[in-house]
């Protein structure tokens, strides 16, 4: 009995001293004023706790400044330490995938929109015993091959238990493997639904790009004098405004940010929906401007999936939605081109049918679109109705552009002016009037227009999946129009595009068959008010190869139901994976006249690339219409072969993506080779060498032929892995053009005058060094230099999560701060600043005499660019 | 003692010269930033409380902060660089960018200082405190050097004719109260009354050189153009107040309003000669000299506390500025605000800020007078450390930058005299080719702090 009373007391005692023992990550702020140490420590043991992290052992006080070793000794036995964590799983969730939102981030350019599906998927992942073989596909680095190994364990009657299951999978690559494992989970586990919001704000100074530059610095009412006679007023006087281009019109130097705002919303995995609002750099930012301008981009969507059960999922998008089906060749409707897209590694394409909110504004489709997913049937229904912007012209000559003319085609505008906009500065160039000056030319006849266009698509896409990793599919769509699209053909085209009868006369060439190819709803075989593209696509995965392909056409004077009499396209590529090595073989073959405005299949270059309006975008009728060759996002009429490898030959050495292309322009039957490979040699982990070589010749077929160009590009770097994540790179790039001299730059050689030619050979480089600092897990610095001398030729660079383009010769500094505020709440800022000189095309033409002392073949114009970037992510 | 004679110094170091925005030489340019913690921040601080110089901004926010004695002292230098550049055309006659024909790039300094002194009853505490602090400044400064077209072909120099000159002073300045009462350190208000006072002057003159006397040898009289104009500004009263609200650990909220305030003033000055000029901004609005006016403010933000590795601090700010207070031809506007401060392991802060605000400059283009918007980004960079137990020194750096577009400062058809160009005929450049002026100003801030 004794004993009995000496033990409770014993446990009596031993209760009473645990509870007094004062727990350091629950007490409150009078709790731990009771423990014998000032007020100053209690408040900073308080404040720790509430804005550092809970404690995890006694010992981590230490970590705060005012309490020393004799003050943790002294209340060591007074207090305990119970295991804490934070109960929202989301934000933990951020936690482990917070470096992936971050490179999936830093490739948004390339991958515009798809990192939001993606991160949806990292923060809600899906079942893998459930997914089909596209929905594997559809994630990032997974290839054909990893989709089916993971599918024929399921078919086997294996239920994948854990990411070692996973990589256990025959036929499975590791990077496959490894990459897969963030965006799934294996067993059915119950998630407590919740709602998830995301805002994320974009806030940019940046520059126009050189292109765009160019279009909008273009003369309006210029007049230079020409001593042929045709029509010139030789006495007649250019005025020297600045609104004489569009630049100086609309004042496009401002510091007007380009504003992106974006709020989506999801509850579980299930519902979806979001808005999207961007605001272009000469627009004042919402709320600051009228939220239903003219012009101001906004898109939005609403959407359900369900898993109905361990085969079926559906899914419903309401409002802006993504539709990519097989090679792109029928539909895949982004605004923005990518070259050499695969479809494997960073060019990856998300198939089917997603919710769309990224900035593509010309090609973004908005109505309804359902999807259904079972392991051997899919299918995708999609409606569209929206407006498009388009180029009109003056078809029926009545001297206005109005509702009852004609479109020569679909334009991404760089700037969506408004139509008033547009309109009301035409007026001014047409009116414009001053002493001395006589206009030569007619009224403007051809602009862009918003919304000209009212497109409205109906489309599907069946696919039937006899068994694992081979399928065969059927893609269509339907787009009509509210009005005509007609493209004119021969002199009237070229009258139409060109500002200056002689320089339609001159600068008018082959290359210029692919515009007049464009697709037309009225010629004099037919009158339609519809596009109808379709498509048939397949896939099979034999051991370690995967053979797919697609085949579509433009229906234009071929018989509906016959296949091969209208312009078609064809790519065929395999796939083959082995432990170091993967290898990619393609072939292309587009017709010139498959004219399908969301086309885009692999190629090297995009549609018009090369053309008028993008070699003579100055000589325009009106300028604006360049946006039609710098916005182009459809890929070019090309037939080819490329071939590409990544080959890891031991620990130390690896050949990079290493690709060859051989390809024929189908315009001018231009063939071109381009070569690229790199070799990483890694004698220890925290030392990389890196030495690139790339090539490219035009023409490489016809040496006799003054187009011939060939560009040799050497790239040697050096990066330093250092500790903590931190990082050094040093890079230097040497390159040379080859071209033949550029007869339109010589001068008259009469004898007395010096011949004056454009370069031969070009040659430039640069160097540049970047250094990447994590003070710790949530805050990073980067910073970057470079200097670089173009002479003619340009550079681009790869900066923190955007390419810059660099002609001529420069220096730029720029520095970036990547700061994880919260588990919600990440900012980042980058500064750059960037001076270079652009070379201004002063070349004495031929038909001026040269004058004495006048050494201004060119003027350099020094610039100095200032770009500002914010971004705001808030996730909760 | 050393370390204070030290900090002593280096604040007395930063008394450089004047100078700042010219596009802002009559409306006067707003003080932004009174401390280094709230320029380093972005000039987020409506939901402050961390710096006493944010009851300028908040009154309620002196209320929220715990001791008893406080004093605080700041000095900012500015560098203000204006580059001024005419369009240039090629061959084509087509614009292709701009030559920089002038630039100028000066110093500003301004001070300010606080003290408060907190009551506490309880729950309930009583702050008053005392301010002293510029709102507005007037200080620009401008070079320009005329020269004819001698010999610029063969880069040689071209003599100087004529120098231009645009000096700008005076500023308006608040001594002024706040007073808050915060409940438990949950919630906060306070008002503040401001004695606004000041004057300014401008002075444009345009000097011929000796080369200008000896081109024109006694044929043509030049005469000098001098102009100056002076405002004294009678004292007025400004009213301010504010509630900050600490929703929970993590958040704070706040607002602050600042009234509209009319500054009457008395003209004088002297008119030497024929000025042409552009300085149209409020040549043309006359009675705009007359009275000066302060737009109503409206601010709110949020206070961001999370828990972090490091501990940090998040302020956003949203500024509502009426600017149709001052103008029938301006829009209101909305500027943004947002900073981040953390704090390493040794207490060493790090703050980071973004800002972007809008302006206006009043533009008369054929015949039409409006207010055209000039948009101001920038970012800041910031820290701080303690040099006594109770003192602390903050420091940060701002940079912003903007690009706009102005008439000609000086015309140039008041050189119109042909004895003095070899092919030049100087006229009048209007709208059609206006100035380009990239404008860019890195400001330092310093601050101490002492607490007790």
């Amino acid at each position: 009995m004794k004993k009995r009373v000496f033990i409770f007391l014993g446990l009596c005692m031993i209760m009473a001293v645990a509870s007094a023992l004062i727990d350091i990550n629950e007490a409150s702020r009078e709790d731990l004023g009771q423990l014998p140490i000032t007020a100053q420590q209690a408040d900073d043991i308080y404040a720790y706790r509430t804005y550092i992290g809970y404690f995890e052992s006694l010992y981590d006080l230490r970590n705060i400044t005012s309490i020393d070793q004799v003050t943790l000794l002294k209340i060591k036995p007074l207090v305990s330490v119970s295991h804490f964590t934070t109960n929202d799983a989301a934000a933990e969730r951020r936690n482990e995938i917070f470096y992936l939102i971050q490179r999936l981030g830093a490739n948004e350019g390339f991958q515009e929109g798809l990192s939001d599906v993606w991160e949806d998927y990292l923060t809600t992942p899906r079942n893998i015993n459930y997914m089909t073989f596209n929905e594997i596909l559809n994630m990032p680095n997974t290839s054909p091959l990893d989709a089916a190994a993971i599918l024929n364990r399921r078919v086997l009657g294996d239920t994948l238990s854990s990411y070692r299951d996973m990589r256990q999978s025959p036929g499975i690559s590791f990077y496959g493997a490894s990459n897969l494992r963030h965006y799934v989970y294996y067993a059915d586990k119950a998630q407590a639904p919740r709602i998830y919001f995301d805002y994320q704000m974009k806030y940019n100074t940046n520059e126009y790009d050189e292109a765009a530059w160019d279009m909008y610095n273009t003369s309006f009412i210029n007049l230079h004098e020409v001593e042929s006679g045709g029509g010139y007023d030789p006495n007649s006087t250019t005025p020297k405004i600045k609104k004489q281009g569009y630049w100086g019109y609309f004042d496009l130097e401002n510091n007007t940010p380009q504003v992106i705002n974006k709020l989506r919303m999801r509850y579980g995995g299930d519902i979806k929906a979001g808005v999207l609002q961007y605001t272009e750099k000469y627009r004042n930012p919402l709320p600051q401007a009228d939220f239903f301008e003219d012009g101001v981009n906004m898109k939005y969507f609403a959407s359900y999936e369900k898993q109905l059960d361990a085969s079926n999922r559906i899914k419903v998008i309401a409002g802006n939605y993504r539709a990519t089906f097989a090679e792109g060749l029928v539909m895949e409707n982004t605004d923005f081109f990518s070259s050499r897209k695969t479809g494997y590694g960073f060019s990856k394409r998300i198939t089917g049918i997603t919710e769309d909110l990224s900035r593509s504004q010309e090609y973004a489709l908005n109505g309804i679109a359902a999807q259904w997913d079972n392991p051997h049937f899919n299918a995708a229904f999609f409606f569209s109705h929206d407006d498009k912007d388009a180029v009109v012209y003056d078809s029926n000559g009545d001297g206005v552009l109005d509702d009852d003319d004609d479109v020569l085609g679909y334009i991404t505008m760089t700037n969506r002016f408004s139509n008033d906009d547009l309109e009301e500065s035409e007026t001014f160039y047409n009116e414009y009037t001053q002493d001395g000056f006589v206009k030569i030319t007619h009224d403007i006849n051809i602009a862009p227009r918003l919304d000209a266009l009212e497109e409205q698509i109906l489309g599907a896409h069946l696919e039937y999946s006899p068994w694992v990793g081979t399928h065969l599919g059927f893609t269509g769509y339907e787009a009509v129009y509210d009005r005509d699209i007609s493209v004119p053909q021969n002199d009237s085209l070229k009258a139409l595009l060109f500002m200056y009868e002689e320089d339609a006369a001159e600068k008018y060439k082959t290359i210029n068959s692919e515009i007049e190819s464009m697709y037309s709803t009225k010629t004099s075989g037919y009158d339609r008010d519809y596009r109808r593209v379709i498509g048939f696509d397949w896939r099979t995965v034999l051991n370690n190869t995967s053979i797919q392909g697609e085949y579509a056409e433009l229906s234009v004077d071929g018989k509906e139901a016959k296949l091969g009499d209208d312009p078609k396209a064809l790519i065929l590529s395999s796939y083959s994976q082995f432990d170091n090595l993967y290898l990619i073989s393609l072939y292309r073959d587009y017709d010139l006249g498959f004219d399908n405005p969301y086309a885009r299949g692999f190629s090297e270059h995009e549609r018009f690339d090369g053309t008028a309006l993008d070699s003579y975008g100055y000589a325009m009728a009106n300028p604006l219409i360049a946006d039609m060759a710098i916005n182009s996002a459809q890929a070019q009429a090309e037939k080819g072969v490329y071939l590409e490898a990544r080959y890891r030959i031991n620990k130390y050495l690896t050949l990079n993506r290493t690709y060859l292309d051989l390809w024929e322009r189908k315009a001018d039957s231009r063939k071109s080779v381009r070569f690229q490979g790199e070799l990483d040699f890694r004698p220890i982990h925290q030392l990389s060498l890196r030495a690139k070589y790339k090539h490219q010749t035009n023409r490489y077929d016809d040496t006799a032929d003054r187009a011939v160009s060939k560009t040799d590009e050497t790239t040697l770097s050096v990066r330093f892995f250092l500790s903590a994540m931190d990082r050094i790179s040093m890079e230097y790039r040497y390159l040379t053009v080859w071209q033949p001299p550029y007869p339109y730059l010589t001068n008259d050689p009469d004898p007395g005058n010096t011949l004056v030619a454009g370069n031969v050979l070009t040659h430039g480089d640069y160097i540049a060094v970047d250094y990447t600092h994590n003070f710790n897990s949530n805050l990073k610095v980067q910073g970057a230099f470079m200097v670089w001398d173009g002479n003619g030729v340009s550079h681009w660079d790869w900066e923190d999560i955007e390419i810059d383009f660099m002609g001529e010769q420069g220096l730029k500094y720029w520095f970036s701060i990547q700061d994880k505020i919260s588990d919600n709440l990440y900012v980042t800022m980058k500064y750059k600043i960037k001076q270079y000189v652009t070379n201004e095309y002063e070349f004495r033409a031929w038909w001026n005499e040269p004058e004495p002392g006048m050494a201004d073949y060119f003027d350099r114009v020094e610039r100095e660019d200032h770009t500002l970037r914010l971004q705001l992510d808030w996730k909760f | 003692m050393k370390r204070l004679i030290a900090i002593t110094l280096l604040i007395g170091l930063m008394q450089a010269g004047f100078g700042y925005s010219l596009l802002n030489r009559e409306a006067g340019d707003m003080v932004r930033n009174f401390d280094a913690r709230t320029a380093g921040m972005g000039s987020a601080s409506v939901a402050g409380g961390l710096s006493l110089l944010d009851g300028v901004v908040n009154p309620a926010n002196i209320g929220l902060m715990d001791a008893a004695l406080q004093l605080q002292a700041s000095a900012y230098v500015a560098k203000n660089n204006d580059d001024r550049s005419l369009p240039m055309y090629n061959f084509f006659d087509s614009y292709v960018g701009d030559a920089t024909y002038a630039t100028n790039a000066n110093f500003f300094d301004d001070y300010t200082f606080a003290l408060k002194y907190a009551l506490q009853l309880d729950d309930l505490r009583l702050a008053v405190a005392l301010s002293h602090r510029p709102v507005v400044n007037f200080y620009s400064e401008y070079d320009e050097q005329v020269r004819n077209d001698a010999n610029s072909n063969y880069e040689e120099y071209p003599p100087i004719i004529a120098r231009n000159s645009i000096d700008g002073k005076g500023r308006i300045q608040a001594g002024g109260m706040q007073i808050a009462l915060s409940y438990t350190d949950m919630i906060s208000a306070g008002i503040g009354v401001n004695y606004l006072y000041g004057d300014t002057s401008l002075r444009r003159r345009i000097v011929w050189a000796d080369a200008a006397y000896d081109l024109v040898s006694g044929s043509t009289n030049l005469q000098d153009a001098d102009f100056s104009l002076k405002r004294d500004f009678d004292a007025a009263i400004q009213l301010s107040g504010g509630i900050t609200y600490r929703v929970s650990q993590r958040f704070v909220l706040a607002g602050s309003y600042t009234a509209k305030t009319e500054l009457d003033a008395t003209l004088s000055g002297n008119e030497n000669g024929v000025l042409l000029d552009s300085l149209a901004t409020a040549s043309n609005l006359h009675d705009a000299y007359d009275t000066y006016t302060l737009p109503a403010e409206i601010r709110a933000g949020v206070r961001y506390e999370p828990r972090n590795i490091m501990r940090t601090y998040f302020n956003a700010d949203v500024r509502f500025v009426k600017w149709s207070d001052v103008s029938s031809r301006y829009d209101d506007v909305l500027n943004y605000y947002c900073g981040v401060e953390h704090r390493f392991a040794s207490s060493l802060p790090l703050r980071m800020g973004f800002m972007y605000e809008t302006t206006y400059t009043t533009v008369d283009e054929d015949g039409i007078v409006y207010g055209q918007e000039i948009t101001t980004p920038g970012f800041s960079l910031g820290t701080g450390f303690a040099v006594l137990p109770k003192v602390t020194v903050d420091v940060a750096a701002q940079f912003n930058y903007r690009t706009y577009e102005c008439l000609d400062l000086f015309m140039d058809s008041f050189y119109d005299y042909p004895e003095l160009w070899n092919e030049i005929e100087p006229a009048d450049r209007g709208w059609d080719k206006p100035d380009t002026v990239k404008e860019t100003t890195v400001g330092l801030t310093t601050s101490i702090s002492y607490k007790w």
